[in-house]
């Protein structure tokens, strides 16, 4: 009771760092959904609905990936991004949009794996009906990606999940900076390493309402495509 | 014109379509019969060029663009039964004519998932019948509808396809249906030819699965 009333009050008082903290928790979660959907999709729509030499491979490659830790993905792109790493130029390091780089990283693979599934059933559905009324090549895939809105809708919902809820990846690569690179997911563990649970808690069931607010007009698009 | 030489194909359960000759010539419609499993749909899906042949060679006289195939099971996308034909409608007075002979103007802007099976299949048909080609390759288009629609449907079907210029090979169930639409009727056992005639003449046929098997039919 005592964890709802802090949240409520928090969301009530909304402070300064309060609304960095959700601003830059939804800035990171849709650049880097938008970023893996628009890379994941095609993708996964290649390796559904087209046969070639080494596509096998490349399916289980993405498959494993899918599994890939958040903790080595952000270690990978620390060693990338680090003052001494190739990509240290860039000066990257503990900013939003190297977050951004390491959770592409993770959730690439999630969102091509899973689109490539969705649309190899779909074509294997349609692929007569399709080449027997010889559509074009641009047709089909149009046809396909249309057929697979809803799956490939909640692909980019899960996505956004896996985005909104890392913890590992962002805190090593952005490092959790006040007013800076602070999520809720790192704010979270923040509070609770410094033993005030229910502040934690109450951070928590904010992020569990921004997740609710993104998934209702999400699943309202969906039953309307039904 | 079709011509079929040496064509062997061999699926993955065992079945095996084997075809050492057959003409097609151009304007026949041909009905494809036999029992399940004797070829009629892995026939229609080499001609249509979805299935890659063993052997041999199949020889079509017209672009691969101007032969349409319509599957056992035809996919509906997602939309209306208007913007499914139209997917293939080369304009709008054509679509408004086949939706009205294949009796689909009232469901015309009904979304594809409230159709029941009958009325998917008649919109395929619809659909199918608008690309127009020259090659119109239909399996089973009319089993899911009801003895007066499948002899409406048969009846544009073979008016759709009355020219000596296109050519129509149907795989049907139904003698009746065959007798209506066809020029030819081909038998097909176990993945061979076992007679191909007129209608007329298979009411005798020579084999004697053709003899058993067309026992059964009652004609048109």
């Amino acid at each position: 009771m005592e964890t709802l009333k802090e949240a409520f009050s928090l969301i009530v008082h909304l402070d300064s760092e309060l609304i960095q903290i959700i601003c830059t928790t939804l800035v990171m979660s849709f650049f880097s959904t938008s970023i893996s959907a628009l890379i994941g999709i095609p993708l996964g729509v290649s390796l559904g609905k087209h046969r070639f030499p080494g596509r096998g491979a490349l399916l289980r490659v993405t498959n494993t990936l899918m599994g890939l830790p958040p903790v080595l993905a952000g270690l990978v792109v620390f060693i990338l991004f680090r003052s001494i790493g190739p990509f240290g130029s860039f000066h990257l390091m503990f900013s939003v949009p190297v977050m951004v780089i390491a959770q592409v990283l993770l959730i690439t693979p999630v969102v091509t794996g899973l689109s490539a599934s969705a649309s190899a059933s779909t074509w294997v559905a349609m692929r007569e009906t399709a080449l027997g009324l010889r559509l074009s090549g641009l047709k089909q895939t149009s046809l396909l990606l249309r057929e697979c809105r809803g799956p490939f809708l909640s692909v980019i919902l899960m996505g956004f999940g896996r985005s909104i809820a890392e913890v590992g990846a962002v805190s090593l690569v952005g490092g959790n900076i006040q007013f800076k690179t602070r999520v809720m997911t790192t704010a979270i563990l923040l509070e609770a390493n410094k033993g005030d649970f229910s502040k934690a808690l109450a951070l928590g069931i904010i992020l569990m309402l921004l997740a609710l607010i993104v998934n209702i007009p999400a699943y309202t698009l969906q039953e309307r495509w039904k | 014109m079709i011509r079929i030489t040496n064509l062997k194909k061999q699926l993955s359960d065992g079945f095996c379509l084997d075809i050492p000759s057959l003409v097609i010539e151009s304007g026949e419609r041909v009905a494809l019969v036999g029992v399940n499993g004797s070829g009629k749909s892995t026939l229609l899906r080499l001609i249509a060029g979805v299935l890659k042949p063993d052997s041999g060679s199949i020889e079509i006289d017209v672009p691969k663009e101007e032969i349409c195939y319509q599957p056992q099971t035809p996919f509906c996308f997602s939309g209306t039964v208007r913007s499914n034909v139209a997917l293939s409608c080369k304009d709008e007075a054509l679509c408004d004519r086949l939706l009205r002979e294949c009796r689909l103007t009232e469901l015309s802007k009904q979304k594809v998932g409230a159709l029941s099976g009958g009325e998917r299949q008649r919109m395929a048909l619809a659909r199918s019948l608008a690309r127009q080609s020259r090659i119109l390759l239909l399996d089973e288009p009319l089993s899911a509808s009801d003895l007066e629609m499948g002899d409406a449907l048969s009846e544009v079907i073979k008016h759709e396809y009355d020219s000596p210029e296109i050519t129509l090979l149907v795989a049907t169930h139904l003698p009746k249906h065959a007798f209506l639409t066809a020029t030819k009727i081909l038998l097909l056992n176990a993945g061979r030819i076992e007679e191909y005639n007129d209608p007329q003449a298979m009411k005798t046929p020579d084999s004697t699965f053709g003899k058993a098997f067309f026992a059964q039919w009652v004609w048109g």
